[in-house]
This record gives structure tokens, sequence and C-alpha cells, in this order.
């Protein structure tokens, strides 16, 4: 174990309510938020990078990487790993996304130092045990068909082909078939040897376990990483110039359709007024297409945290001309005319609810943390972004939608019928 | 490490945190539960109803699922929908309800110093619907889409032929979403049937988790719920049993391209009828899906299976013994075959062993602190799932020291009675060349 000493404790608890900043003796940065009920942990460690570090070729690889290494390495060899996942029940799973990936341990406070073991070996000494490895290209394949198979989810997809269009985020975290059919156990190790830097990497904790004991097990466990990397380059810009609508024929009843824009990137001052607005929107969209029109089961508005952002607006429905034309004219006349302040308010309201139902969740607490320190927005915007959502008038939030609604890209899978019908793209300025 | 370890250790609660769980039954016969957790200032309002899909008749499948669908509409406090969103904003609200086989829930969230009018809302709601005909055709549509949604699952067509092959008498009774048929002819008059027979409070159960304290919320209980009237009406304890397979059979589904599954279902133990059967199912179930054990190894690591369980579903009226998985395609016949294999040797009493049925009652004291995490699901999906499936929460109180007892006698006995020499039901989900 390295000296405690190392450690350097940044920021005091009374800044920032219970949570602490501290920094492992290789610079990795810990964020901790401390938990009193409970005797559940989560540790999320945050690999900056994402699909955005990788290519046309390799997309894809970083998920197959740490899903390999996760199936054992080091002392904890598949069948040990297995051994210790039984008995201490713990999750250890893996997302992948745009900027970054997140593995994150769901564990009982007394084997913390344990899971911590594992996973540091795994990541740095991985087994990549030959029918281990296969097994995991099987599963991604497996994953991978069934979203493209499942409309209500290939949908998103079908929409990035014209918002992502010459963009990094173009490429899937997840992979193409492609791809994931391609890697090979040697090409994943060198790229968890390439990525594992302590530059690219930021550790989140929720839970009980004070900083003093939590300190020594993270120094244990990832205080040997190297220095360098967090050279990733900065996102560009969306390219989408005018709008656009991409379709797919399927023979269903029902049609699937989303719509994107861009949106405030990470940092920017519009950034809350933009998700109050599109909180609200939801709202509304429930109203009209749902409860008035009858158009629709499932209908929602919302803004992704990436470094570069989008708005977007999702239906399903048997009328997608009429419910894509709907949503469109709602977004119009919201951004031109702006909220009733009591629905503003009380979407505000119900957005607090839920941060408080997750106050609980390690899982959530964990990816509040991090996703905002990844994104650049710094993690106080992201976790304290309800105070700024309440403090907004309501000329903010509609200035916010009018100014942003530039350019839009549409996805829709439906039936041959219900394409003849569509007259889209349905401009929302 | 070990310093560290050992600090950590003390850490670790060794009694379930359930402490803050407290029970009662008011006059009219509502059993209120209420979990206490002051994590965060909101707290969780939820009802289970012990009615669902398993309460239906070809004539009416779809309708608990409907009613569902319209306990979100106007009551005598709030006239309509629109009132209803505005007065769920005002609260700060975040809501849902789930229509299941043997239960429906609803359930919602609000900040904690709103407790009083969120119980006034709930009542009004659960108690005292309008069922306007408008509003009625309205979600018909909705509902409508729903299900339209659901049949472009890539799973629908394995579920459909569960429905058909497990529960041949009653294959509504395992259908949630319902027919199309009777959900484009709901009327008010039949939601009002439903409302009398199974919305009463005798039938239902209030779960109150979070930010709240067990004596505030009795009190409310009994200020606002009291009123609600008993009828007896419900007959939810004299349903049948709806499982039932007469011969082995096996089911080839057509699946989408790309996706594979295989599984072999047994009829399990309802819960009424055996419940000694219950808590040995359940330790059996947590000892077979351990990854270091052989039926993991043997069907996953070794074998075609991408992941596998096998457990079984504690129910009343449709409780299965399930084992299966995704597996790589175009290798589900060797995969049925693998599984059906890796069955007969585990009816044998030396696939146990007692050093492994311990570790799994060990995984199941475990699970339950695991699950102590968040106080929402803590009401909506632990207390009402389990007052819901066994009548009371008594059986969920004692669960872990029922669990302690089970040995091997009991697994095999359970094994011997349900699985061994009873007859499955195999699916294979895959592409069938012509």
């Amino acid at each position: 174990m390295r000296a405690i000493g190392l450690l350097i404790m940044l920021t005091a608890a009374s800044l920032a309510g219970p949570v602490t900043e501290m920094e492992l003796s290789n610079g990795i940065r810990v964020i901790s938020r401390k938990l009193e009920t409970g005797s559940v942990e989560g540790i999320s460690l945050f690999i900056e990078g994402g699909s955005r570090a990788l290519d046309e070729e390799t997309q894809g690889l970083e998920a197959f990487a740490l899903e390999s290494a996760l199936m054992g390495g080091g002392e904890y060899t598949g069948p040990v790993l297995r051994q210790v996942t039984d008995t201490t029940l713990a999750e250890v799973t893996g997302t992948y996304n745009y900027d970054y990936s997140r593995i994150h341990v769901r564990c009982l406070a007394g084997d913390l130092p344990l899971l911590l073991d594992v996973l540091s070996q795994c990541l740095s000494d991985p087994e990549m045990e030959p029918e281990a490895v296969e097994k995991v290209r099987q599963s991604m394949l497996s994953e991978l068909a069934e979203t493209e198979v499942d409309p209500d989810r290939a949908v998103w997809h079908v929409c990035n082909r014209a918002f992502l269009d010459r963009h990094p985020y173009i490429l899937k975290p997840d992979g193409v078939p492609e791809t994931v059919a391609a890697f090979t156990a040697d090409r994943a190790r060198d790229h968890l040897e390439d990525r594992m830097l302590a530059g690219n990497l930021l550790i989140t904790h929720a839970g009980s376990t004070p900083d003093s004991l939590l300190l020594p097990i993270l120094e244990d466990a990832f205080g040997a990483i190297p220095r360098g990397g967090g050279d990733l380059p900065e996102a560009p810009p969306f390219r989408l110039r005018s709008d656009t609508l991409v379709t797919e024929e399927r023979d269903m009843e029902t049609a699937y359709a989303v719509v994107k824009f861009e949106a405030p990137p990470a940092g920017h001052p519009d950034r809350p007024a933009f998700m109050a607005g599109m909180n609200a929107l939801s709202e509304v969209l429930w109203d009209i297409l749902r409860t008035e029109s009858n158009l629709t089961y499932a209908t929602y508005a919302g803004a992704t945290f990436y470094p570069r952002n989008w708005g977007y607006m999702y239906v399903s429905s048997p009328r997608p001309q009429e419910a894509c034309s709907l949503m469109a004219a709602v977004f119009r006349e919201t951004a031109a005319e702006g909220f009733d302040p009591d629905l503003l308010r009380g979407s505000v309201e119900t957005y607090r609810t839920g941060r408080g139902m997750s106050r609980a969740s390690r899982d959530m607490q964990c990816w509040l943390l991090g996703v905002g320190e990844v994104s650049g927005d710094g993690w106080r915007r992201t976790y304290y972004l309800v105070d700024s959502l309440a403090a907004l008038k309501p000329a903010d939030v509609r200035r916010a939608l009018r100014d942003w609604s530039g350019p839009c890209a549409w996805g829709v899978i439906a039936s041959p019928a219900q394409l003849e019908d569509l007259e889209g793209p349905w401009p929302l300025r | 490490m070990s310093t560290v370890l050992l600090l950590l250790a003390a850490l670790q609660p060794t009694a379930a945190s359930w402490d803050g769980l407290s029970a009662e039954v008011i006059d009219n016969g509502l059993t209120v539960m209420v979990y206490e957790d002051h994590t965060a200032p909101v707290a969780t309002v939820c009802v289970a109803v012990r009615t669902g899909a398993t309460c239906e008749t070809p004539l009416t499948n779809g309708l608990a699922h409907f009613y569902e669908h319209m306990f979100f509409k106007g009551n005598e406090s709030v006239p309509d929908q629109e009132a209803y969103s505005r007065r769920m904003r005002e609260l700060g609200i975040v809501r849902n309800g789930v229509t299941s086989d043997e239960a429906v829930r609803y359930y919602f969230t609000l900040p904690s110093d709103r407790l009083e009018e969120g119980m006034d809302f709930m009542y009004s709601a659960i108690a005292t619907p309008l069922f306007d005909p408008d509003e009625m055709e309205r979600e018909r549509e909705v509902i409508l889409n729903e299900y339209q949604r659901n049949t472009t699952h890539p799973y629908w067509n394995l579920w459909k032929a569960r429905e058909q092959v497990l529960y041949p008498c009653a294959p509504w009774r395992a259908n949630t979403i319902g027919s199309p048929e009777v959900i484009s002819s709901a009327c008010p008059e039949v939601m009002r049937d439903f409302q009398r027979r199974y919305y009463t409070p005798e039938n239902c159960a209030l779960i109150v988790a979070g930010d709240v304290s067990p004596r505030q919320v009795l009190g409310l209980a009994d200020e606002v719920f009291g009123r609600w009237e008993a009828t007896g009406a419900s007959d939810y304890d004299s349903l049948e049993v709806c499982i039932g397979l007469q011969s082995d059979t096996t089911v080839y589904v057509e699946g989408p391209e790309g996706i594979a599954y295989v599984s072999v279902v047994y009829a399990g133990p309802p819960i009424q009828e055996d419940e000694e059967a219950t808590y040995a199912a359940d330790v059996w179930g947590t000892f077979l899906g351990r990854r270091s054990g052989r039926f993991y190894r043997r069907l996953v690591t070794e074998g075609p299976f991408l992941d596998v369980s096998g457990s079984y579903y504690t129910q009343r009226y449709g409780p299965a013994v399930s084992f299966g998985g995704p597996v790589e395609p175009g290798r589900e016949e060797e995969a049925a075959q693998l599984l059906r294999a890796e069955i007969d040797s585990l009816c044998s009493p030396e696939y146990y062993t007692a050093e492994g049925l311990e570790t799994a009652r060990r995984i199941m004291r475990r699970e339950r602190l695991l699950k102590a995490e968040v106080a929402r699901d803590i009401a909506v999906e632990t207390l009402a799932f389990w007052w819901v499936v066994a009548g009371d929460i008594d059986y969920f109180r004692g669960y872990l020291d029922s669990v302690s007892e089970v040995d091997l006698e009991d697994v095999v006995d359970f094994l011997n009675r349900y699985v061994c020499s009873s007859p499955s039901a195999t699916f294979l989900l895959g592409r069938r060349e012509a």
C-alpha cells in the first residue's frame, strides 16, 4: 500500500454538502458522496475516450476489451472470479458511450476492497481466455442483433444516420457486427494498455465507507496505473445543416419516430434553461399527443449529458404523419410562446422529486458525479442542476428553446403504407 | 489490505436492514406497510391490488390493464385528466402503474412534506374513479398502441407461445396486455365490475416508504383510507391454479435473425398450496444460479448458452420453474439437448453439496441487504410483490428463517415433485430453415 500521505484531500465537505474530492498518488481523481444509510457501496470507474477514441474499423473495441477483461484477470482467473461474485453477490457492469466507458461495482461495504482488487487485476492483467473472449463476442453480436430487430431501439440509429453524419459520435460504442466479429484478444489487450492511463480515469463513489478507509483501498487498486492520457481531442460541433428525414420500412402496425437537433454543449450558459425546456416539453407532449389526441402510448422529450449535446423527441404511433407533425408543431409553439408558468414550475418540481428518488441509488449517484466531469461540465453543474432549473424564469426557457431550434434530423421506422403518407421532415423553427 | 478489510467488516451489518418496516391492518381490512428511510426528503406511496390478468376471462382479457390506465384519469376530486396532470405537477409527483398476471400496482413518489396531500390524491384515484366514457374512448387508442408496440418486440412470438403451451386451459390469464377485441369494446360498466370486485380495501395494501414515520403514515391511512368501504367481494383467493402441462412438449418459435433463446419450463409449487416447497425452490434456484457452479459451467462456459438461469418464480396461479437463456444462433437444438441432460442430472442428490447449499442460503441473506438500497424499490418491488403473492407480509418477514431451515432433503423433495418426473415444455426461439 502506498503512503496515505500521498493522497490529497482537495475539497472540504462543507463546500458541496456530503461530497468530497480526492486524488490518488498518480493523479486519478476521486469524487465521493457519503450515504449513511444502508450497507450498499457503489464505485464507478470512468474511462474517458469511449467510441470517440476509436475509428470505423475499431468501433466497439473498448466495449469488447473491457467486457473480455471482466471475465477474469491476474490471480482472479475466470473460475476464481465467478466464485468471488457468487459469494459476494457483487455486480460488476460495463456501459459504453461516445466519450467514456463506465465500469460500475455494486457490493456490500465489507466486500469493497476485494472487489476493487478484482477490478484492478482484471483491467491491468486481463486473462483473455479464448473461450471467454469468444463468449463475449457472441453476447455482443446477439445484443447488436436484438437492437437492430427491435424498432423501438433501432429508430435512434436511423435518426443518427442523418444527425450524426460525419461526426465522431456516428461510431457506435457497442460496435457493429463486422468490427465485433474481427476483434482479437491481443487487440483488446493493446487497447486496454493504451487507455488505462491515469489521465483518462475518474473514480466516483457512493456509500458509507469513510474517506480514511476508501482512499487506501483505491490507492491499492489503482495507484500504480501509469500517468499519461487525458489527451482526447475536443468533440467537434455537429454538421447537420438542413432538416432531414431518414426512413426505414418494416411491416408493423405502429411506427416509431425520433427527432434530434443540436443543444447547448457542456458548460454553455444556456444549458440549464434548455434542459428545463425539454423537461417541460415532455409533459406537454404527453398532454397533447397522448391525452388529448390519443395518438400514442409513448412520447417524451429530453436532452443529453455529453460534451456535444442534442435535444430529442420520441413518439410511437399508428399515425406517424399526424404524430410527427403535431410533435413538431408543439415544439414550435412552445419555443415561440413559452410554457405556462405553472407547468414549468411543476416540471421542475417533478424533476426534483426524481433526483430525490435517485439519492439512495449508488449507481445513479456515481453516474451523476462522473458524467458531469467527463462531459466537461463539472460535477457540480450536473449534480446541482435542479437548483439551477428552479432559479430560471419562463422567459429564459423560451429563449433557450427558440435559440437552439436549428436544423433537425428525423428518423422514422414505419410500414410501407405509413411511409407513403409521410410529409416530413417537420421543421422545428 | 487485511487491516482495511477488518475495518470494513465492521461496517457491514450482520442483521438484515429491514428494521424500518412496520405493518398493520386497519379496521376496513386495508393492510398498511411503512418502510422508514430518511436518505432523501421524498416518500413513495404505493397501492398493490390483488388482481391482474389471472382474474380475467376471455371476454374480459385486458381489462385489468385497461383499468390501470383509467386510474390516471378523472375521479371525484379531480374531474378529468387535465386536472389530474395539473395536480400531479403541483405535488411534484413522479408516477407509474404496472399490471402483471397476478397483481396491479399504482405508485408515485413526491416530496415527503406533501405526504398528506399525496395520500389524499392516491385515495381519490384508487377509490373514486369516474370512468368517463369520453376519456375511456381516448384511452382505448393509447392502449391499442401499447399492444402494437408489444407485437414489435423481438420476443413477442415466444411470449405468445408460452401462454398457449403453459396455460392451455386459460392462456388469457397470462396475457396481461389482453386481446385487441376486448380493449376495443371495453365500457364503463365492465370497469365498475372490476372495481366492485377487486378495488376494495381488504383486497389491497397501502405501502409507504421513505422519509416518513410509521405513526404519521398509520394516522393518515386511518384518516384518509379509513372511509373506504370493505365489500368482501373479491374472489382472488378462490381462483384455480392455471399453469398446467399434461405431457412433454417441444415448441419451435420463429424468431428474428441473429437471436436465439432456449428454455425448459415446468409447473412449480403454488405458494398458497405448498409454501414449504417455495423455500426449497428458492434455495435450489440460488444454488443453481451460482456462476461458479456446474450448471453455469456446463451450459455457458463450456456450452452454447450466452447466459443461463434456473429458478422458481413464486406465484399463486402461474408458478413456474424455468431453465434457459440466450444461445448462440444456430445452436438451439444442441443447447436444448444439453439443458435437458443437465436437468436430468440435477435430479440426483449427488449434484448438490452441503457447502453449496450453505453458500446459497448465505447469498440469499446478502440479497436481502442489497435489496434494501432504494426506498421506492422496497415499496414497489419487494413489499408489494410479496404481499400480493403470499397474501400477507408474514411470509416475507419469516422468509430468511424459513430458508435457513431448508436442507438437501427438502431440495430433492421439491425436485421430485415438481421437476424430475413432471412434464415440461421446451421452447426454442430461432430461425427455422424451410
